[in-house]
């Protein structure tokens, strides 16, 4: 099942699901020695589709931990987590990656593209994974880096690209497979407020004009403002939102 | 992801880290080049072998010869003294023209020859240098000359002992001054040791410089002043010489027939002359050697030169293999974190597999093909310098030479294999480790 497609959007309305769908996530480290430690104790999310959800919290309140259980790049110790009514806890490793590959985009707070490899190469990056043709992937990472403005500079590699560009190819590649969310964290946090705030721009374009649900974590309280609704982690549990 | 992709990538990588990459490579490219380099030697040398064996009489020529039974052991070869070669046990030109009337049917040519020295030939025409050669029927066959008049030299003449002689289309028009035919004309050769030697001519060859091939060859020298061959009857040569029954001929050629199996015609041959002269003869025998096993014997030296490299080049591939891996392990390590991004991005652990299989492959591939250019080089080089020692110091067999550098074709084919081989078996546990990484410890790997 494709839940980014018409067909999983309204498989999901009718049975009544959120996208994201989390119940009594757990996350401990350490388990069963000594130092087993616990970070998230019990966490129920919900995100519906089209929602612009913000999550702050203090340094080491388990976000990204949360974020990367989300983006199904890891798995809680206990809990349910559905992804478009899908029980992504039930998946093998292989088709965790087709789910990160098609529903997720993740925009990280280092960028983290691809070293010596081109803007646009870095961008058709996902596509290659899933399979599509050059033509197809060239077409469409050429006009998701003009829609971040980064037409001009396709050919360039990361090193020779400024913070701010980086994120925007960043977004451009996490956009690619027109995936159910993008997952950023901390997009900004290695950007001075000018360049934040061109990358939050991109952000409120794509809920805005392409109704993509996004999950945001920031520690700035003004930018979570900007969102439809803002999620308080202190500990490793949900205190508000 | 379409395999052309992990190429790419692989040469990227390659080329980020030129120097790491060629010095994993080095053990690959020894062992490789150092096979390509033998096989290229042996193969050419083995075609040169047959090539230049096709020119002189094809597999068909071969040599009698009489051999004393030599001692077997230390204390008998202190004892040992060469015993005396009797009348009986030599060889006759009789016993050879005897051995050809029995062999008709399979042997094509029996030839003998006595080289009589050089005599220096002049008229008021010009002067010519001859070297005198007595010599059986089957000149022609043996030294594959063409006769553009006249015949050659017939058994007839050698039974009757005829002074008669053949000569070279150079000399007639050098040394005799004459356009037209000398069939008949008188010749006299002063030698210096067995006096003037007068034979008529019956007929004239074409002189072909790689045919006998000496310093006459070199191209410097002017066609008037070449020294060609005067063929005269064997028995003429031999009483001129003073040579009788006692003294034997040494060895033969022996060509045989086109149709013939020339292993079983040296065979019957060496039965032949056993089973008539030497079948209570304690001291001699009669030994047959023929071009076809002399090269079975340079083939097992060189099969057995090119298992001794390929156990080397083995060793070599192995321990390359094992830099490969190591250095494909540092590779995975140093990459972790685009692992991670990578598999965030939706790569499966196959991708990641092949991608680190692919770049072990072509590294390793990339040293064999080196290798095949270095050993390919080597080859030719080594192949080249070892004919033109045979020119150099093998001058009279230098024009039979037909020099063949040809590279073992399945060598190349198996060293790239080996290459290919080697990349899989020593990349693919480092490979299996990056896909096995789990994505958020990659992704968060400092
Ligand atoms: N692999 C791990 N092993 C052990 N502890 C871990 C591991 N990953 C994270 N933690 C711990 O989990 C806690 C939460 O980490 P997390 O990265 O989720 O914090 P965060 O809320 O994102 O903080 P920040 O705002 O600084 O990014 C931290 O105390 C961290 O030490
Ligand atoms: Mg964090």
């Amino acid at each position: 099942m494709d839940g980014s497609t018409t067909e999983g959007k309204i498989e999901n309305k009718i049975n009544n699901c959120s996208l994201i769908r989390m119940r009594h996530i757990v996350k401990r480290y350490y388990i069963g020695q000594p130092n087993e430690l616990e970070i998230l104790h019990g966490i129920d999310l919900d995100v519906e589709d089209g929602e612009f959800v913000s999550i702050v919290g203090e340094s080491g309140s388990g976000k990204s931990t949360l974020m990367n259980m989300i983006g199904a790049l890891d798995r809680p110790t206990e809990g349910e987590y559905f992804l478009e009514g899908e029980d992504v806890g039930s998946l093998s490793d292989e088709e965790l990656s087709e789910i990160r590959n098609r529903k997720i985009g993740f925009v990280f707070q280092n960028f983290c593209l691809i070293s010596r490899t081109s803007a646009i190469e870095n961008v058709e990056l996902p596509m290659l994974y899933a399979g599509i043709g050059k033509r197809e992937r060239r077409r469409r990472a050429t006009e998701l880096l003009e829609m971040v403005g980064m037409g001009e500079r396709a050919d360039h590699n990361p090193n020779e690209l400024s913070g701010g560009q980086k994120q925007r190819v960043a977004i451009a590649r996490a956009m690619i497979n027109d995936p159910a969310i993008i997952l950023a964290d901390e997009p900004t946090g290695a950007l001075d407020s000018k360049t934040g705030r061109m990358v939050m721009d991109i952000f409120h374009e794509l809920h805005d004009k392409q109704k993509k649900t996004i999950v945001l974590i920031t520690h700035s309280r003004e930018l979570a403002r900007e969102t439809e609704r803002m999620i308080t982690i202190a500990d490793g549990e949900i205190v508000d939102g | 992801m379409p395999f052309i992709e992990n190429i790419r990538l692989a040469f990227r990588a390659i080329r980020v880290n030129k120097l790491r990459s060629f010095l994993t490579m080095l053990g690959i490219i020894i062992g490789i080049s150092s096979v390509i380099t033998i096989t290229t030697i042996g193969n050419s040398l083995q075609k040169t072998i047959a090539s230049t064996m096709n020119e002189l009489a094809g597999n068909n020529l071969m040599y009698g010869m009489v051999q004393p039974y030599y001692p077997e052991t230390d204390e008998e070869w202190d004892a040992w003294e060469m015993p005396e070669l009797t009348e009986n046990d030599a060889l006759t030109y009789d016993k050879l023209i005897a051995y050809k009337k029995a062999f008709a049917d399979r042997v094509k040519a029996v030839f003998v020859e006595r080289d009589m020295g050089t005599a220096v030939y002049e008229t008021k025409a010009g002067k010519s240098n001859v070297s005198l050669k007595g010599a059986s029927a089957g000149f022609t066959d043996i030294y594959k000359v063409k006769m553009i008049a006249g015949r050659s030299i017939s058994d007839e003449d050698n039974e009757k002992k005829a002074p008669v002689c053949v000569v070279s289309d150079l000399f007639v028009k050098y040394a005799m001054g004459l356009e037209e035919n000398p069939i008949g004309k008188k010749v006299v050769f002063p030698t210096g040791e067995y006096g003037s030697v007068t034979a008529y001519i019956v007929g004239v060859y074409h002189y072909e410089a790689k045919v006998f091939n000496d310093v006459s060859s070199n191209k410097s020298i002017p066609e008037k002043n070449i020294q060609t061959v005067v063929a005269l009857p064997f028995t003429y040569v031999w009483d001129l010489m003073g040579f009788d029954e006692t003294d034997g001929i040494d060895f033969f050629n022996i060509v045989a027939g086109e149709q013939a199996d020339a292993v079983a015609v040296k065979n019957e041959t060496v039965a032949y002359f056993d089973k008539m002269y030497y079948a209570d003869n304690e001291n001699f025998h009669f030994e047959c050697q023929d071009m076809a096993s002399q090269m079975g014997i340079i083939n097992n030296v060189l099969l057995v030169l090119t298992l001794a490299v390929s156990v080397i080049a083995g060793i070599s591939l192995i321990v390359g293999g094992v830099g490969v891996m190591n250095i494909m392990l540092i590779s995975v390590m140093e990459r972790t974190r685009e692992i991670g991004v990578r598999k965030a991005l939706g790569a499966k652990n196959s991708h990641i597999r092949a991608q680190f299989l692919v770049e072990s492959i072509i590294l390793c591939l990339l040293g064999g093909v080196i290798g095949i250019a270095i050993g390919l080089f080597n080859g030719v080089i080594l192949s080249n310098v070892a004919s033109s020692l045979v020119s150099m110091y093998a001058a009279d067999v230098a024009g039979y030479l037909v020099v063949t550098v040809r590279p073992s074709i399945p060598a190349i084919l198996i060293s790239v294999g080996f290459s290919v081989a080697t990349g899989i078996a020593f990349g693919y546990y480092p490979a299996n480790r990056a896909a096995k990484l789990e994505p958020i410890d990659a992704l968060r790997y400092e």
